[in-house]
């Protein structure tokens, strides 16, 4: 018995090393292939854009890490490998053969299994199990883990390209997101209620906002990104002011039946009612999800520009507020022109203007900048759309920038409406539109000019929002005029402080702006039905 | 000391005094004892004066076991070796009385054993693997132990016939007998002019070397071991060894396995180690494995075969 205890405690404790070291080397030739794999992916992330580099980089060691663990559990040796392993030693099999034989108690096997005791007693000192980890692997594993952290501190420019296209990547999936809730809120409107006109202006809406998701899906850098939200929130505002007319609409055809048939409260009229109201309440209702999409994107917008723009202060924040200043003073300008169109351009063009000077505000200036341009945006514009009504000026203003500037565009709205309704009246009206034609026309243009130069380290887009061709008045309306030859004279100087330009033939500048802008109508950029009034408008310069 | 350690030294003893009339084929010797303690037989090849039949005889009288010699020629019948019935006439009585061959003794030297015609030559397989005699209707027990220990001589196959695999597979060992050394040979030369050289004494008899033969079939194999034994005889079936026409037979591996014990015995162990395994496994593999012709014409033996085959499976694998 005592042989029986001393043989399998000794294989028991050999055992217990041999399956350490089994392990340890597993675990390390894992680490080894992991780390490997981890190298690569961290060096092609420094060639290739790949954001996850480092997570993948991680997850490949970890995979590496368990496989080495799983293959150095499969690998763990038996008490027979063990006294295999301890024979070895000069012992000729006879520690395997008593193990194996270890519950026969025939004279052989006793003979045996002291045999057995009695040599490994006598060879126990020079028997020495060793894990066998081997250096060489150990300084393999640590030249990979070299290799690795050495990779994943390599300074690359496209890790940073991959950073953005993440970042422009996760923004377009959430635009996508918001789209599809607006489809789906636009899908939701009971279309049985709704004219023919109606739905196919519905049907319009759902096919705007379907390729600005194929766009977003598109997207591949901050340009476009950009560039596609923009034209997204132009659609948005436009939607919105579908809907808001479309709800009116619905709405007044309701009341009017009610007055054509008063005494009618029977069945049938009750669930007319009631379906009118329903499809009002969902246009409602969509109309509500795409201005929290405007809003949302607004945020985003805001956000993108502090955060792309953060490290550029002092200067550029006084530029993005000029910028801001300027875009809102320039939409609302514009506005004005637009609002001579009757009670509904007012509304549209107060809320375009509203909004899209307090979005380029936001954009160039940061959140200041986008408040003090939405404030001054939702004023102006809510002036202006106070002379068309005063719900133009509140709807403008409320759509025209971050909290700031919808505070600012609440107060410039009433203010604009209560001013524009107390100095103008039903005049008003006119001379604000007058005013405001020709003088949104005039600045239209310069305000364009000043937003762009004003915007310096801001983002700003000047050629997304479109004036009615009938109000832009002959040439005495651009800024410049027109001389004989189109061309106007210059002279250098050296004494300013601006820096220096270039001259650009009059000709050349109509031909650039007419290029961009049947660019931007295949490109979809306006809203929808301005396509031809664009057009026309440009056509008319070459006549 | 017990039974077992008194045997195991008996065994040692009777190497030790065999050795003093052979001089040098220490192998051979640890062969044919090793064949015996295993009830084996064994083919002994190598050139005629090489003391193949001193060796057999001296084994038989250290061994005290009975001994006959048979020349085998091509004239030489079946009944030459089993012995025949023969009419005796004793007063009235007349009859057939069987009178027992040369085969009818502990130690049979088949020598030139592919000299004879392969119908002689199947005259022993009976005896060699039954250890009975059929002759007529009745089959006669040969005395226990027999051992066959046949010779043949490896360069002179002119009308000789090639012992059938048949019959190979039922020796035990295949012995090969090789020159002796210059110092062997000086020492052969001293033996036979000296006569006054210490002559081998008788330490075992029949009884004891059959008891000593259960005792190495009662040594132990570890799993391991066992293992390896297989893999070896499985290795001379390898399909992708294009030396090998045909492998070892499943008798390849009890006779590997009778081999290594009886080895382990002879060496004061009760357990198989893979150094046994390895000493028997050319004796048992060279005449069972068929050679094919990419063997021949690239002039690879058996010996070479089976010894990649051993390096091949190992023997401790970590």
């Amino acid at each position: 018995m005592e042989e029986k205890k001393y043989l399998l405690d000794f294989i028991n404790k050999s055992l217990k090393k041999i399956n350490t070291g089994v392990m340890i080397r597993n675990i390390l030739n894992g680490l080894i292939g992991g780390l490997l794999v981890a190298s690569l992916i961290e060096g092609a992330s420094a060639i290739w854009p790949i954001y996850y580099a480092h997570l993948f980089a991680g997850i490949m060691a970890g995979v590496g890490l368990v496989c080495g663990i799983v293959i150095g559990v499969l690998k763990k040796k038996k008490k027979s490998d063990a006294a295999l392993l301890i024979d070895g030693f000069g012992l000729k099999e006879r520690v395997v053969t008593a193990y194996d034989h270890l519950e026969e108690e025939d004279i052989i096997s006793n003979m045996q299994r002291a045999d057995a005791a009695a040599r490994l007693k006598e060879m126990e000192p020079s028997i020495k199990i060793k894990m066998n980890i081997g250096v060489r692997r150990i300084l393999l594993f640590v030249c990979m883990l070299l290799l690795a952290i050495a990779t994943s501190l390599l300074p690359a420019p496209v890790k940073n390209v991959a950073a953005e296209k993440h970042e422009v990547k996760k923004e377009a999936a959430e635009k996508e997101k918001e789209i599809e809730k607006a489809v789906e809120a636009l899908e939701k409107i009971d279309r049985t209620e709704l004219t023919e006109n109606e739905r196919q202006e519905l049907s319009d809406m759902l096919e705007s906002l379907q390729s600005s998701s194929n766009e977003m899906k598109n997207v591949s850098n901050a340009q476009d990104l950009q560039s596609a939200s923009q034209r997204l929130d132009y659609k948005y505002a436009d939607i919105a002011n579908g809907l808001n007319a479309m709800q009116n609409e619905v709405e007044s055809r309701k009341e009017q039946e009610k007055k054509e048939k008063p005494d009618n409260s029977g069945k049938g009229s009750a669930s007319e009612n009631k379906g009118n109201g329903g499809a009002a309440d969902q246009i409602a209702g969509a109309s509500k999800q795409i201005e929290d999409n405007m809003k949302n994107g607004q945020q985003n917008n805001g956000g993108n520009a502090q955060a792309n723009n953060g490290g550029q202060q002092g200067g550029q924040q006084q530029g993005g507020q000029q910028g801001g200043q300027q875009g809102g003073q320039q939409g609302g300008q514009q506005q004005g022109g637009q609002q001579q169109g009757g009670q509904q351009g007012g509304q549209q063009g107060g809320q375009q203007g509203g909004q899209q000077g307090g979005q380029q505000g936001g954009q160039q200036g940061g959140q200041q900048g986008g408040q003090q341009g939405g404030q001054q945006g939702g004023q102006q514009g809510g002036q202006q759309g106070g002379q068309g009504g005063q719900q133009g000026g509140q709807q403008g203003g409320q759509q025209g920038g971050q909290q700031g500037g919808q505070q600012g565009g609440q107060q410039g709205g009433q203010q604009g409406g209560q001013q524009g309704g107390q100095q103008g009246g039903q005049q008003g009206g006119q001379q604000g539109g007058q005013q405001g034609g020709q003088q949104g026309g005039q600045q239209g243009g310069s305000g364009n000019g000043q937003g762009n130069s004003g915007s310096g380290g801001g983002m700003h887009s000047g050629h997304d929002y479109v004036s009615l061709p009938n109000q832009t008045g002959d040439d005495d309306g651009l800024f410049g005029n027109r001389q004989e030859g189109g061309n106007s004279t210059y002279q250098r100087d050296n004494n300013g402080i601006g820096w220096e330009g270039n001259h650009v033939d009059y000709d050349n500048v109509i031909g650039e702006y007419s290029d961009r802008a049947y660019q931007g109508i295949e490109n979809g950029r306006y809203p929808s039905g301005m396509e031809d009034v664009i057009k026309d408008y440009f056509s008319s310069f070459n006549n | 000391m017990n039974d077992i350690e008194l045997m195991q030294q008996k065994i040692a003893a009777c190497e030790q005094e065999i050795g003093k009339e052979i001089i040098g084929q220490k192998d051979v010797i640890r062969s044919v004892m090793l064949a015996m303690l295993s009830g084996g037989n064994v083919l002994l090849e190598g050139m005629p004066g090489l003391g193949k039949t001193r060796l057999v005889n001296t084994i038989s009288h250290v061994l005290n076991l009975s001994f006959k010699r048979i020349q085998f020629t091509p004239d030489l019948m079946p009944g030459d070796i089993t012995g025949t019935n023969i009419m005796v006439r004793e007063g009235d009585n007349s009859g057939f009385r069987f009178e027992a061959g040369p085969i009818f003794a502990n130690i049979i030297l088949a020598d030139e054993i592919n000299r004879a015609t392969p119908k002689t030559q199947s005259a022993l397989l009976e005896a060699m693997q039954e250890h009975s005699v059929t002759v007529g209707n009745i089959s006669h027990k040969v005395p226990e132990p027999f051992f066959v220990l046949a010779t043949q001589n490896p360069i002179e196959q002119e009308g000789t016939y090639p012992l059938p695999e048949a019959q190979l597979d039922r020796f035990m060992f295949k012995v090969l007998v090789g020159f002796p050394t210059k110092d062997e040979l000086k020492g052969i030369v001293d033996l036979t002019e000296n006569r006054s050289a210490e002559k081998a004494q008788v330490i075992l008899n029949g009884d004891e070397v059959q008891i000593a033969s259960q005792m190495a079939n009662g040594v132990k194999i570890a799993d391991a071991v066992m293992d390896n034994i297989l893999n070896i005889v499985m290795g001379t079936h390898d399909s992708s060894n294009k030396y090998i026409r045909e492998g070892a037979s499943p008798r390849a591996a009890q006779a590997i396995v009778r081999g290594a014990k009886a080895r382990a015995f002879m060496e004061g162990r009760y357990n198989v180690s893979f150094e046994d395994v390895k000493a028997v496994v050319f004796p048992v593999l060279r005449h069972r494995i068929i050679l094919s012709f990419d063997a021949i014409s690239d002039g690879v033996n058996e010996d070479k075969i089976i010894s990649d085959i051993v390096q091949r499976v190992g023997s401790v694998k970590q």
